[in-house]
């Protein structure tokens, strides 16, 4: 999952963008409204956490440019304006959440997890793929009943197939969604990352294979295949 | 408590029964004295025709009643008596009615004095009697025997039942008047007065309706009278500086939670993540973690100062200062800066010397110095002017082209925490250096004022209060 942190102190920019990475998100940074708005149209992000007073552009016309232009990327606004007023104008023009400053980090975590449920479609916690169990809450696999040992980039990967359960998903897609704007669009990180991811939920040699290559259009985690028309 | 419209109806409706009950009873007492005046008035030309038709003849009495004379006399209502005597007391003559009753005899009237007196006839009939002496008139063609020491007495009674009762009448019919004024009266004071406080009440109800939450209403009268508009006005300007003083302390309140608000966060998120992920936790995270703590407390220390000179506390140490001196040395710490951003300054500041506290006067010119410096537009001019005011007052001015500024942001420009960039990412500017100037220039008597002229132009002024 992406998400675009639209923040003007530094140290909360930092400490938010942490915590997402250590959860599995990949994160982009803005620090004032003109670069936020940026970023959020040039590339696909998953939630957007916005603050309000930003300097050169506030959140709300950020917010307001966004939905304008047909972006329904979810937001959560994250600002010290706590007045219900604030809560409601947030609320009304476009926000998907509001979180008043200071926050605690794991209600942010949620709070963002919540908006990526929202965003597939997905309102259970958990994920049952031939054998495979995915708990989104707790962040942990198994295969069989026997935990699989993921790492936060290797789980953000299956957790986004398996949020798109029957659907081929995209190298491109999976770009946009699993890796920030450091990734070298040329580079097979994609493909290496799902043979890894492979092997990894593969217990045992007969192991049912879940993540299946579409020649040219991407992967699909299921457990009984379907050929391609 | 009192009630302004219970007080004048009581008021208006005891003035109105008293005025309306002495009125009734003069008009009573006038008709009852003009009935009883035209009473007597007949009572006396019955005795005066009487006495007229007594004559004297050689000396002796003789009496020309005839029977026209008792008819008249003995008309049904009110019924008339009357008696004669001679100078001894003698009973000479009496009217048919009442003959068997005593008609008192004169003591002193005379026929151009006639006393009258009220008696009981028999029977219980209540009269009115006339009496007096007399000397009866000569004969016509005999009146050289006209004997004028012949003196008769006369006494005419006329029954005053009918007076009486109508006098009765006239007395119900003024209670009755009088007690049906009161009751109208009652309802119609209550009812003028309710109509003319209506305009009173409306204000009442307006007020009443008045909260933190409706500031922004105005009192408006419907009928507003001329008594009423000091009041409304003074009412509606009170109430318009009272919208403004709660909009400053609600901003106040929004900007100090949100001025803690951030760095509370970055303290907190800092210390999760460090917690959490304590193997990513940055070298320089104390240093920031003092920084915050730095930064807050800085501005409690600002708040506190703030605080303290509204309440007119701030102790100042007030001595002789050289001011173009102090102007100069302070400008050398922003001349850097100024450069920096290719600003064109031009300091032109009077030498002179001022009573001010050192600490506070040197404060108030590091903020309006770095004011101009830091938010002047880059290549633009600052004008730094001192010089002796019309008084004996010394005024200092910085100005400065100040485009975004308008005229409602200059008016909240002294307020707490007001900054134009509403985002809270410039850690230099805390929102709070021109309260705290402003309050360190009180504490000295000193003013610090600040104007937006036609041309964009942003104009700061201190000056002492004599200038």
């Amino acid at each position: 999952m992406r998400i675009l942190v639209v923040e003007d102190s530094p140290r909360l920019q930092r400490s938010i963008s942490l915590a997402l990475r250590k959860t599995g998100y990949s994160v982009d940074v803005a620090s004032d409204g003109d670069e936020g708005l940026w970023q959020a149209e040039s590339n696909e992000y998953d939630v957007i956490i916005l603050d309000w007073m930003l300097p050169k552009r506030d959140g709300l016309e950020l917010m307001k440019s966004l939905r304008a232009k047909g972006n329904k990327t979810h937001i959560l606004m994250l600002t010290a304006k706590d007045a219900v007023e604030d809560r409601v104008a947030g609320l009304d023009n476009g926000a998907d959440d509001y979180l008043v400053k200071p926050f605690a980090m794991p209600e942010l975590l949620a709070r963002v997890q919540s908006l990526c449920r929202r965003l597939y479609g997905v309102k259970n916690s958990c994920a049952s793929i031939g054998g495979l169990e995915i708990d989104f809450a707790s962040r942990s696999v198994r295969r069989r009943g026997v935990p699989v040992d993921l790492a936060a980039r290797e789980y953000q990967l299956l957790e986004y197939l398996a949020r798109r359960q029957g659907q081929v998903v995209s190298r491109a897609d999976i770009e946009a969604h699993i890796y920030d704007n450091m990734v070298d669009p040329m580079s097979n990180v994609v493909d290496s990352a799902i043979c890894i991811l492979r092997k990894k939920i593969a217990t045992g040699e007969d192991s049912e294979p879940l993540i299946h290559t579409r020649r040219g259009m991407g992967y699909i985690l299921e457990s009984k295949p379907k050929s391609s028309c | 408590m009192f009630s302004i419209r219970q007080q004048l109806t009581r008021h208006l409706f005891a003035v109105g029964t008293v005025l309306m009950g002495a009125a009734l009873g003069a008009f009573y007492l006038v008709a009852k004295s003009e009935l009883a005046e035209s009473f007597d008035d007949l009572l006396r030309a019955k005795a005066y025709s009487v006495s007229s038709l007594t004559d004297q003849e050689d000396g002796k009495v003789a009496f020309d009643f005839s029977e026209d004379f008792f008819r008249y006399f003995d008309s049904e209502s009110p019924f008339t008596c009357f008696q004669i005597w001679d100078a001894e007391g003698e009973k000479v003559f009496a009217s048919r009615h009442y003959s068997a009753a005593e008609l008192p005899k004169p003591n002193k009237g005379t026929a151009s004095q006639p006393e009258f007196r009220n008696i009981h006839l028999p029977g219980g009939v209540h009269a009115r009697v006339i009496s007096f002496v007399f000397n009866p008139r000569a004969e016509e063609g005999r009146e050289a025997g006209w004997d004028p020491d012949l003196i008769m007495q006369v006494s005419v009674a006329m029954t005053r039942e009918e007076i009486d009762n109508f006098q009765a009448s006239l007395f119900f019919v003024s209670v009755g008047c009088w007690i049906i004024f009161t009751g109208f009266l009652f309802f119609a004071a209550r009812r003028v007065l309710r109509k003319g406080l209506s305009s009173l009440d409306q204000l009442g109800r307006q007020l009443a309706r008045l909260d933190d939450k409706t500031l922004s209403a105005r009192v408006v009268l419907d009928k507003q009278p001329r008594e009423l508009t000091p009041i409304v006005d003074h009412l509606n300007e009170l109430l318009a500086r009272l919208e403004a003083s709660f909009l400053r302390e609600r901003r106040f309140n929004t900007a100090v939670a949100h001025e803690l608000r951030t760095p509370l966060a970055e303290l907190r998120s800092m210390a999760e993540c460090a917690i959490e992920w304590p193997e990513s936790r940055e070298p320089t995270m104390d240093k920031e973690i003092l920084d915050i703590a730095l930064r807050m407390q800085s501005m409690m220390t600002r708040m506190l100062a703030i605080s303290r000179g509204e309440m007119g506390n701030l102790a100042t140490n007030l001595c002789a200062v050289e001011v173009s001196a102090q102007m100069e040395a302070t400008w050398k710490q922003f001349v850097s800066r100024a450069e920096a951003r290719k600003l064109k300054v031009h300091l032109n500041v009077e030498p002179s010397s001022v009573q001010v506290d050192p600490v506070f006067f040197q404060s108030i010119l590091v903020n309006l110095f770095e004011n101009a410096v830091d938010y002047a537009p880059v290549g633009s001019e600052i004008l730094i002017s001192g010089r002796r005011g019309d008084g004996s007052g010394y005024v200092l001015e910085f100005s400065n082209p100040a485009p975004m500024m308008s005229v409602q942001d200059a008016s909240q420009i002294f307020d707490a925490f007001w900054r134009k960039e509403a985002a809270r990412s410039d850690e230099h500017h805390s929102g709070l250096g021109l309260s705290l100037s402003r309050a360190f220039a009180i504490a000295m008597n000193w003013t610090l004022a600040v104007s937006l002229t036609d041309d964009g132009q942003i104009i700061f002024t201190l000056a002492t209060k004599e200038g």
